[in-house]
């Protein structure tokens, strides 16, 4: 039978067995491995995916009703390589051991977040019934929710309202842009010097190669949430989860401010 | 003007103080009169001698700005945390105007790591940034 089918935004088509599954069409046919066959039976919800936003046992449901449906496997959860909060809860919360049960996890409960931003922790076991976990115990899981329950109330951005966040905004521009040229120039004054653990850095140049160094090794940095911000005259403090190659972790800054651009900058990582 | 080099700082453990950092530089002497302020619960002498008038700190939470109100801050402060005193500085760096640390600090509650940045103007603390890391059981 031929299906026609959206997943992960994009049209699919593909000429299937009545009794072809979905979850087998996703693996198989379309190479999405994400959707784990666990135990083929509808209990272990490794293979949950969102079928027109809902969650689905994906071995529960063959492909010739998805015609028409537009599915989301965990490969489309993030947008442009973007971890969603729920993601970044996970690592964050190290809420998985062997990783099997952990894709179907993440998307049944990406259908519990849309359904119920601030679930109880009941409503989140009661939730995770239909998974079977061996390993991890569910605890860090459980976690993980609520610490995505907190980075969705804080996004990356704020709202601008003074100068001196408007300020913070483009640092975060710049930074996840890697446009260290322009943040050091438009950001830092001439002289300005940034004190972290790993030295002081003194003046722009010394700035943008601090940049660039962190750069390649850490690898390009996404901002997740700004967590804590607070200002004063000609200063503010902000502490943030970001992303990178060295995984998830929380940053905190301190930037001393004289006409709109920084003098002194303090970092370091939690 | 090419990055300086690393300016790390050998902590090294001294039993005869709290701190447990070679005091070597007067930053770090500044910093350790601080610790004993604290640890000694005298923040009139802390504010007083350490910051400006206008000293302004920044925590995650608040803006604190004055001397009277820094004293106030650090009453609630360390009452809050129910704090016993500075076990260790884990992390130091420091420049001719500004020093950074992160310490673990005692408290009835238990273990917690605190990290701290100022900005020194003529010898005393113009700015000042302050969080913690939840407590360690």
């Amino acid at each position: 039978m031929h299906i026609d089918l959206t997943v992960n935004g994009q049209a699919r088509q593909a000429d299937v067995e009545p009794r072809l599954l979905l979850v087998d069409l996703l693996r198989d046919e379309f190479g999405l491995t994400g959707a784990k066959v666990g135990c083929d039976t509808g209990q272990c919800g490794s293979c949950v995916v969102l079928v027109d936003g809902v969650s689905v046992k994906s071995c529960a449901m063959l492909a010739v009703q998805a015609d028409g449906a537009n599915i989301t496997t965990v490969e489309g959860l993030s947008e442009a390589g973007r971890l969603t909060p729920l993601q970044a809860a996970f690592q964050t919360m190290h809420a998985v051991q062997c990783g099997f049960c952990t894709p179907g996890m993440i998307v049944s409960l990406s259908d519990l977040l849309k359904r119920n931003p601030d679930p109880t922790e009941e409503e989140v076991r009661l939730w995770l019934e239909g998974h079977l976990c061996r390993c991890t115990g569910y605890e860090n899981v459980v976690r993980a929710v609520e610490a995505a329950r907190q980075i969705g109330k804080s996004p990356a951005h704020i709202l601008a309202d003074t100068p001196l966040k408007q300020l913070y905004e483009r640092q975060v521009a710049y930074l996840e842009a890697s446009d260290f040229d322009a943040l050091v120039e438009n950001n830092y004054h001439e002289d300005a010097i940034l004190t972290s653990f790993d030295g002081i850095y003194t003046g722009r140049d010394a700035l943008r190669e601090y940049f660039r160094n962190r750069a390649q090794s850490q690898g390009q940095i996404d901002f997740l949430s700004t967590e804590k911000y607070v200002e004063s005259d000609g200063a503010f403090y902000y502490e943030a989860l970001v992303r990178s190659a060295e995984g998830v972790r929380k940053i905190y800054n301190g930037c001393v401010v004289r006409d709109g651009k920084i003098t002194h900058h303090f970092e370091g990582a939690k | 003007m090419t990055a300086q080099p690393a300016d790390r700082v050998t902590i090294e453990y001294d039993p005869n103080s709290t701190v447990r950092i070679v005091v070597d530089t007067p930053m770090k002497r500044f910093y350790q009169e601080q610790v004993e302020y604290l640890n000694a619960g005298d923040f009139e002498g802390l504010v007083n001698n350490h910051y400006h008038e206008d000293a302004v700190l920044l925590s995650a939470e608040r803006v604190v700005r004055g001397h009277d109100a820094l004293k106030r801050h650090y009453a609630k402060y360390t009452g809050l945390m129910a704090f016993l005193e500075v076990v260790s500085t884990d992390k130091w760096i420091e420049s001719e105007t500004t020093f950074a640390f992160e310490a673990t600090a005692r408290t009835q509650w238990g273990i917690s790591r605190v990290h701290d940045a100022f900005l020194l103007r003529d010898g005393k603390i113009a700015v000042h940034f302050t969080g913690g890391i939840p407590l360690l059981r």
